[in-house]
């Protein structure tokens, strides 16, 4: 019996870790014009941007130039995205992130687990994926959609009315904090010393200890044995 | 310095849109003595961006009873200008005397201020937002605001915000008096939590409010959103980082706890 099973495809890390990149840029890229609060950022860009440019103003070098970034890694994520989409879209009712479950009761129960093994550190069977990353997987997917579709709009908001690209600006700002606050907690569990088996899978080689997922992820374990992978 | 005002008053008005072809005038000028265009060019073509106060005809009403109604469309130099708390580059500022001012030298033309006017005010060119400036140059140095300038019925008038707010008054009330319609001074006292009041204000019946296309609540409702969302986000942000840094703490004292236990039972 193999010791290990692939749980990442090629494709899923492959994306993952780009995504990391460019999300990353477009993340340093918005925050000055989401908030005053970053212009520090802009200031940082922008004086040695001014200074090669030869503008005056510094924060408006800087700002000008984290335009282009911010544009320059929406397109590229764009075109990454596009084999991405196509691929996941083949198994579209079998990921992950739907529930094993539906319903108040399930949701309750899920949730009961996640408090016993994060906080009580207690043994439970999760699935591939426990609900709080499931809900996590769903938010992001929505978040990513709205930013993408009105980013878009507000790249070509000569094509709109003022009022609908005032929308799009507001949905655009909006939907990135409640991304921003999935990240952040998304990060902090991802890195968390119990998930350590889950992101050496993600970013280093795609597998995951048989004996592993049959502690932690007993759902997923007898799926796999059902499939009769493992 | 004390706080300019300006007023539109639709009574002795009679459309000759001096104010306008005044503002565009002055406005070529400007641009001609900044070197950003050349004076050929700019009395040859249109060039909307000169424009700060344009008319917005609009007609009401059915056969026989209809009539035809032309707005000012201006920037209004709000209280709580929006356009000035969402530039990202601080292109626009306060003057002195009150007036919402485009900077065009660090704007970036990110149409921030376009999205965040509910009065459909700023406009793009060139890579540029361009919008009224009070004539704030002139006012600083004694002369009115050119729309005001080349009023023939002193249907505009500008001065110190005391000054106009008497005038703009006492004008309604004899309005009122005369009338017998309800005349008000619309932009005088808060408009709504958006804008605040403003410092361009209109004399007009209360009942063609809706005519001369004055908003009695202009906001954009998802820039308010928008303003809750970056709020609600710090605050959540700081209680995630807090929540994951006490998490941790607690996820390892536990953990020690475990093992330590563990040991014991199996020592």
């Amino acid at each position: 019996m193999a010791k290990t099973i692939k749980v990442y495809g090629n494709m899923e890390r492959w994306f993952h870790s780009h995504l990391v990149h460019f999300v990353a840029f477009m993340i340093i890229s918005g925050l000055p014009v989401l908030s005053h609060s970053f212009d520090f950022i802009a200031y940082g860009v922008g004086i040695p941007v001014s200074t090669l440019m030869g503008s005056q103003d510094i924060l408006s070098a800087g700002m000008s130039f984290l335009r282009f970034i911010h544009y320059t890694s929406a397109f590229l994520l764009t075109l990454m995205a596009i084999p991405f989409v196509l691929y996941k879209l083949t198994n579209f009712t079998t990921w992950s992130m739907w529930p094993d479950k539906w319903g108040i009761k399930a949701t309750i129960d899920g949730t009961a687990e996640m408090w016993k093994f994060y906080m009580k550190q207690e043994h439970v069977s999760f699935g591939k994926m426990n609900i709080g990353q499931k809900f996590f997987a769903q938010g992001v997917v929505l978040c990513m959609i709205v930013i993408f579709i009105s980013g878009y709009m507000l790249i070509f908001r000569d094509m709109f009315s003022v009022e609908v690209a005032s929308y799009a600006r507001g949905a655009h700002a909006i939907s990135f904090v409640l991304l921003g606050m999935l990240l952040m907690i998304h990060i902090y569990l991802a890195t968390h010393p119990t998930n350590k088996n889950s992101y050496k899978a993600m970013f280093k080689t795609g597998e995951m200890d048989i004996d592993f997922i049959k502690d932690h992820h007993g759902i997923y374990y007898d799926k796999l044995k059902k499939e009769g992978k493992v | 310095m004390s706080v300019n005002m300006k007023c539109y008053d639709t009574t002795p008005c009679i459309r000759c849109f001096a104010c306008m072809v005044g503002c565009s005038a002055e406005n070529r000028l400007r641009l001609q003595r900044d070197d950003y265009i050349g004076v050929e060019k700019s009395d040859q073509e249109k060039m909307p961006q000169t424009y700060h106060l344009t008319p917005k005809r609009k007609e009401f009403g059915t056969f026989p009873d209809s009539r035809q109604v032309t707005a000012f469309h201006h920037c209004n130099h709000c209280e709580k200008a929006p356009c000035l708390d969402i530039c990202p580059v601080d292109a626009i500022i306060r003057r002195p005397g009150g007036e919402v001012v485009i900077d065009h030298e660090p704007c970036i033309g990110c149409s921030s201020c376009v999205d965040a006017c509910p009065f459909d005010v700023p406009v793009i060119t060139d890579g540029k937002a361009y919008k009224c400036h009070g004539c704030y140059d002139r006012v600083e140095n004694g002369l009115k605001p050119s729309c005001v300038n080349v009023c023939p019925t002193e249907a505009m008038f500008s001065g110190t915000k005391e000054e106009v707010l008497k005038e703009a008054y006492k004008r309604a009330s004899l309005y009122t008096k005369v009338t017998g319609k309800e005349h008000i001074v619309y932009g005088a006292d808060k408009v709504n939590d958006y804008v605040g009041s403003l410092l361009w204000v209109t004399i007009i019946p209360k009942e063609d409010l809706d005519a001369y296309q004055l908003d009695t609540d202009p906001e954009r409702t998802v820039m308010e959103a928008r303003n809750f969302a970056k709020s609600a986000g710090a605050v959540g942000a700081a209680a995630i980082v807090v929540g994951s840094v006490g998490h941790l703490i607690y996820w390892i004292g536990k953990r020690k706890e475990k093992v330590q236990n563990e040991e014991q039972n199996h020592g």
